[in-house]
């Protein structure tokens, strides 16, 4: 039977169309709940919209089981959560929870139409309430259906059409009493009054603490007329009562008190409401004690210029996930078995505390755990929220490490069955010949890796030629033979994006098979691999360069050291050696030309933990050490990402994925200069060219460690490189400013990055050796994956760097160290901020404001009358761990030498840290990361680029 | 162009003379005709009109937002445009149509385009920027005779049946207007077609004069009158056509009355015609399968 349905929409254009859609009614769909209720189930549940929405947790409970999902409702929760739509989809799919979905709505006896003068929301109900009586009707006695719901009004009508009908609290507190954990996670926020049971001697009714949000309509009409502003909320780490938004035009917009910010949660698009401009402020310098709840902005510290300030008057999308954190260790009294309403402390900062309900209390109690947020009602002080899970013992590194992915949103589940399905055999040979594989078994191929390197994705050979050139040959794992083209195991590569190197972890993008074995160009083993392949001059000059598929047997494995020592060893001058030194004497004569062009050399810290393999804590911590054979790789590494991005982007001018580094905005200098000039460093920031120069020019004859320091800091000014669909830019924004390269493209590690894959695939089309797939063509995909790519890449980055401190703090948690170097990078007004080399980490140290005296200009600070510390200046620190609130772990670092103790500020060691200064904080966090190209070693080899280094580093 | 041959015209002539004309009419017999509305639901209204099932008209009506005329800042707007199917005569094949269609579209339109007809102010959505223009297409199925009437029934019965979906302007400050849809579909407004005149055809056939030609007394008619007529029974359009050199002023008086008694008698006929239309439960109606 055919039905149509009739709907009236405004289009983009602002016009209003009438549309018809055909909607088939079919009569011969069964109950699809087979013949017998599974799994032990009393009855089979009908869950509405409402209840997914806000009780999924507890449907994913293993016990739950026999639910039928109603097209309805599954369209409901679609179109109003995608998340939670992904997880009823993912439970429908799971074979015991008998999760069953029937489409009422194209069955004749349950499709209902719309009356007039109903509403969308009534019309669902009506349809959930006939599909539930259908089913009543089809199933026999003993396999009774039960609605569940939480609208009283529904509840009332299915009463009176006599549908066995509960509340989700009714059901779990009655039918499964033998189910107690499931009231760990049940969310009471929509309950019936007459069911709360505690909540209401408990929750006792405060004035309302929050204005009420503004209808969806008020805000949409608020915003049309410019009366809201509309942004995403960033709230200060250092200071949950202090947020801004910036607004796509126009200028940030500061938030400050909690009850401006009106519970709206860090990332959350809000709409803002200016406030009149005489309340006006600035961004706080001091940090507020942990989550006080105080009034607005009582600051004590005013100063710089007055910012638009505003308050949030409605949240357009929320942000809500699961975080991760602890109970408040403050919490009193913990006990098992009784429903005690506690407080939920998140790791992160920017997310408020949030209260939950839980009857283990005193077992979760220093355990991290997982929360989800259910509500935040405008007379509570804190969002309600339910328990989900248990990760771990706090402090335990593997827990910890476990909540910085959690934490940062990185898939580190295993892969699945039909991903690992895609997989060739595990005995997979390399059949030679290959159609369009050129075989290069006979070439002297080597790859250099750092010691106990699996995952090998490139090697290398040189040889010369009989015209007295070279060829040099860079072959490259060649993954997408593997990897085929739109299936689940490319579709979670892609959303994996990258490998993610944690200190103690790799998560990686592809199953281990063919990370480890089957790409990894291993020594005397066929591999399939994508070469390119130069003719050089003696002058390392390019006179030619080839692309293809190729058959390789690499003959040496060699690690950096091996390869130093061949290179060294005068003795030998047989056949690896002779490359070898090719390979090195046309590096660094690329090298030279790649840094006249303008190529920087920067520097950011690295460390490496030795990490006791027992106890998984770190005993030691060293920079990493850089060799001439490290530069030797990377460099021809560049080579190739360079010339495989002139063949894409020729080849394919709007498809080719390229990697840009834009060039810094010169504003993001000004405050490094300014600090630079008091003591007399001059930095030309015109071009890169001109500032490697001036950056090679720096006097360091006082101290080595200066020029180290400068470029770090310059590294800092950098904006971070990304991932982009050419035909989306214009070719300026093509450039790469870090390398000084018009063009550059990651091809060299597809086994641990998804762009090189795309890359690799470009490049086989581009040779034609296969068609372009409508997949590459699609640019709206292209553009979808890339911008992900990037996410990932961020997101990866932030979590090493969480990784990184993790491990700093677990080593000096066990340890003081008494007088270490440092130096101080900045000297500010209440504090400095000091550079420990050897650990490599930065950190704040707080220093009395009445006991210095500070000189704005020169950046300088005097402390009584006598002791004078600047910019750049050496200081003696002590290092070691203080136990904050909460859980939370603080690198604590005070001057001892010069001995000025008696200015420390230790009276709030337990507080958060000093010098918040909003965007200071935040911009630290943007630029530490900068690029990912642009990594930076030691000053012995000062080069910029491949992440190589750092990959390889932790492999162990 | 049809031709018939003059033993063929001399007789319908003669009947004509006689008050006796080939399909049993007399002079001023209108022929029963049929509506039916909402047929096409991609359409904001629609409706079909036949003449004793031989002329066969379909009108539909889309309303959109767009831009007013600019001499007309606050009102809505009309587009009318005719089309005769090439099924409906031969005569419309290729390029036949186009006069036609010229002709049928200005005649429908001037009838329309009255500030009087339809109160197009109330189609104004923000004076000067936007208006909901009202368009109207008009498809001719089949042709037997005086489209003129069929086509102006037809429309008027098809802006009778027009649902136009309900919105909430707001001003913004800045100047620009935003446009918020109900999401109810049963919720919109009914244009005010009282006042929408519907035409009466007469025709000249020798020395008498017809009502609602044939296409056969169509090729006889020396001039044809077309006279729009609203429920007032006053005279909102006249237009002539026709091969002859003129009516006299006495003759065209007594078809001014004759016209306007007929009309009147149509109007009322049509109105209960749509009103039980509306009635039915139009839900079930898919298509054009009744």
């Amino acid at each position: 039977m055919l039905k149509s349905k009739t709907f009236v929409k405004r289009t983009k254009k602002g016009n209003v169309v009438k549309v018809v859609k055909e909607h088939y009614l079919r009569d011969d769909i069964g109950t699809g709940v087979g013949t017998v209720l599974q799994a032990g189930a009393e009855c089979y549940v009908i869950p509405d919209t409402n209840v997914i929405l806000h009780q999924i947790t507890v449907m994913e409970n293993p016990v739950i089981t026999n639910v039928i999902v109603l097209q309805t409702v599954l369209d409901e929760v679609k179109n109003q959560n995608a998340s939670i739509y992904n997880r009823l989809r993912a439970l429908v799919g799971m074979q015991n929870k008998h999760f069953y979905v029937f489409s009422n709505e194209h069955h004749k006896e349950t499709y209902v139409e719309r009356i007039a003068s109903e509403s969308p929301n009534d019309r669902n109900d009506r349809a959930i309430r006939v599909a539930a009586l259908w089913y009543m009707r089809k199933l026999s006695e003993s396999k009774p259906v039960l609605l569940l719901t939480n609208d009283r009004a529904n509840m009332e009508k299915a009463k009176f059409e006599e549908i066995n009908v509960k509340t989700i609290q009714q059901y779990v507190r009655n039918d499964m009493k033998q189910h107690p954990q499931l009231l760990e996670f049940l969310n009471n926020s929509d309950e019936l009054e007459e069911d709360a049971e505690v909540n209401k001697s408990q929750r006792k009714t405060k004035g309302v603490l929050f204005q009420e949000h503004k209808s969806e309509a008020e805000i949409r009409r608020g915003l049309l007329s410019k009366t809201y502003i509309t942004g995403k909320l960033i709230v200060n780490r250092n200071n949950i009562n202090e947020a801004t938004i910036t607004p796509d035009h126009g200028d940030k917009i500061l938030i400050k008190g909690f009850e401006n910010i009106n519970r709206a949660i860090n990332g959350d698009i809000v709409a803002v409401e200016l406030l009149p401009r005489d309340q006006w402020t600035t961004p706080s310098t001091r940090i507020a004690q942990e989550q006080s709840v105080s009034s607005s902005s009582k600051d004590d510290h005013e100063v710089g210029d007055k910012i638009p300030t505003g308050r949030v008057v409605g949240i357009t999308k929320k942000n809500w996930r699961m975080y991760c954190g602890s109970l408040d260790e403050s919490t009193n009294d913990p006990k098992d078995g009784l429903v005690m309403r506690v407080l939920f402390s998140p790791v992160d900062r920017s997310i408020p505390k949030i209260r939950i309900s839980t009857r283990q209390c005193l077992s979760l109690m220093n355990k991290r755990i997982t929360v989800s947020i259910d509500e935040w009602k405008s007379d509570s002080k804190f969002p309600d929220g339910h328990y989900m899970s248990t990760l771990g013992d706090i402090y335990n590194t593997d827990v910890e490490s476990r909540v910085i992915l959690l934490e940062h949103d990185i898939p580190h589940y295993t892969f699945s069955e039909n991903i690992l399905n895609c997989l060739p055999q595990e005995d997979w040979k390399a059949t030679v010949p290959a159609p369009n594989r050129v075989d290069l078994r006979d070439e002297y191929v080597m790859s250099v890796d750092p010691p106990g390197c699996t995952d090998i994705d490139d090697a290398l050979h040189c040889k010369p030629l009989p015209n007295g050139n070279y060829q040099i040959g860079v072959h490259i794992a060649d993954v997408t033979h593997f990897v085929h083209e739109g299936s689940p195991l490319d579709d979670e590569a892609a959303k994996r994006g990258t490998t993610v190197y944690l200190v103690d972890r790799r998560i990686e993008m592809l199953p281990k098979l063919l990370t480890n074995n089957l790409c990894s160009l291993v020594s005397d083993v066929d591999r399939y691999a994508f070469s390119v392949i130069w003719e050089v001059d003696q002058d390392a000059q390019i006179i030619d360069v080839r692309f293809c598929k190729s058959v390789i047997r690499s003959r040496h494995s060699l690690t950096y050291e091996q390869a130093q020592n061949i290179i060294d060893d005068t003795n030998r001058d047989d056949l690896p050696a002779q490359a070898l030194r090719n390979l090195l004497k046309f590096s660094k004569l690329i090298k030279n030309r790649r840094r006249e062009a303008g190529s920087l050399s920067l520097a950011s810290p690295q460390v490496k933990f030795d990490i006791d393999r027992e106890s998984m804590n770190p005993t030691d911590v060293e920079m990493y050490q850089m060799r001439e054979t490290n530069s030797l790789v990377e460099e021809y590494m560049l080579l190739a990402n360079v010339s495989v991005a002139k063949k894409i982007l020729h080849e394919f001018p709007t498809l080719a994925c390229l990697r840009g580094h834009p060039r810094p905005a010169p504003e993001k200098f000004d405050q490094l200069l300014k600090t630079l000039s008091t003591v007399d460093v001059q930095l030309d920031t015109t071009s890169s060219k001109a500032l490697n120069d001036s950056l090679n020019a720096i006097d360091h004859s006082a101290d080595e460690y200066v020029d180290t320091l400068v470029r770090i800091l310059v590294t800092r000014c950098m904006e971070q490189a990304i991932y982009l669909v050419s035909g989306d830019h214009e070719p300026d924004a093509y450039v790469h400013y870090g390398l000084a390269a018009p063009l550059y493209t990651h091809f060299t590690s597809p086994i641990r990055r998804y762009a090189d894959v795309i890359v690799h695939r470009l490049l086989a089309c581009s040779l034609g050796l296969y068609p372009l797939s409508k997949r590459l063509t699609d640019r709206e995909l292209a553009r979808t994956i890339v911008d992900g790519l990037n996410k990932r890449n961020r997101m990866a980055q932030y979590s090493e760097r969480a990784s990184v401190e993790l491990y700093t703090n677990t080593f000096f948690a066990n340890r003081l160290v008494e007088c270490e170097d440092a130096y101080v990078v900045r000297v500010r007004s209440n504090g400095l901020i000091l550079f420990v080399p050897r650990y490599g980490f930065e950190h704040n140290v707080k220093i009395l404001e009445e006991s210095c005296q500070y000189d704005d200009a020169g950046e300088y600070m005097v402390l009584r009358d006598t002791i004078k510390i600047k910019t750049f200046q050496r200081v003696g620190v002590k290092i070691f761990v203080n136990r904050g609130k909460n859980y939370r772990r603080r690198l604590v670092m005070q001057v001892v030498e010069p001995d000025i103790m008696f200015a420390m500020d230790t009276k709030d060691l337990t507080a958060n840290m000093l010098m918040s200064g909003t965007d200071d904080d935040k911009r630290k966090e943007d630029v530490t990361d900068v690029t990912g190209d642009v990594t930076l070693f030691e000053k012995s080899s000062d080069a910029a680029s491949e992440p190589k280094n750092k990959k390889k580093k932790r492999t162990k | 162009m049809i031709k018939i041959s003059p033993s063929e015209k001399q007789f319908l002539i003669d009947g004509i003379k006689q008050n006796m004309r080939t399909d049993g009419r007399s002079r001023l017999d209108y022929r029963a005709f049929t509506v039916e509305t909402g047929l096409v639901a991609q359409t904001n209204g629609s409706a079909r009109v036949k003449l004793a099932n031989n002329t066969d008209v379909l009108v539909g009506v889309k309303v959109e937002i767009g831009d007013p005329d600019p001499d007309f800042p606050d009102q809505g707007r009309l587009e009318v445009r005719v089309e005769c199917s090439p099924s409906a005569s031969p005569e419309f094949e290729g390029r036949g149509a186009e006069e036609m269609n010229a002709i049928l579209s200005a005649m429908l339109r001037n009838m329309l385009q009255n500030a009087r007809t339809v109160d197009w102010a109330s189609l104004c959505i923000s004076p000067g920027k936007q208006c909901w223009i009202v368009y109207v297409d008009c498809l001719v199925l089949d042709s037997a005779g005086n489209l003129f009437d069929a086509l102006s029934i037809a429309t008027k019965s098809a802006l009778f049946n027009t649902k136009v979906p309900k919105i909430e302007v707001m001003e913004t400050s800045s100047g620009q207007t935003e446009i918020e849809v109900s999401d109810d579909p049963s919720d919109f407004t009914r244009l005010s077609t009282a006042s929408i005149p519907i035409s009466v055809t007469l025709a000249k056939v020798g020395s008498r004069y017809i009502v609602d030609p044939t296409i056969e007394e169509e090729l006889c008619m020396e001039s044809r009158v077309t006279i729009a007529i609203n429920s007032k029974g006053n005279i909102c359009s006249i237009q002539k056509g026709g091969v002859s050199s003129g009516i006299n002023p006495s003759e065209f008086n007594k078809m001014l009355q004759h016209a306007r008694k007929i009309g009147l008698v149509l109007l009322k006929e049509l109105d209960a015609l749509l009103d039980k239309e509306e009635n039915n439960d139009t839900s079930t109606k898919i298509g054009f399968a009744r």
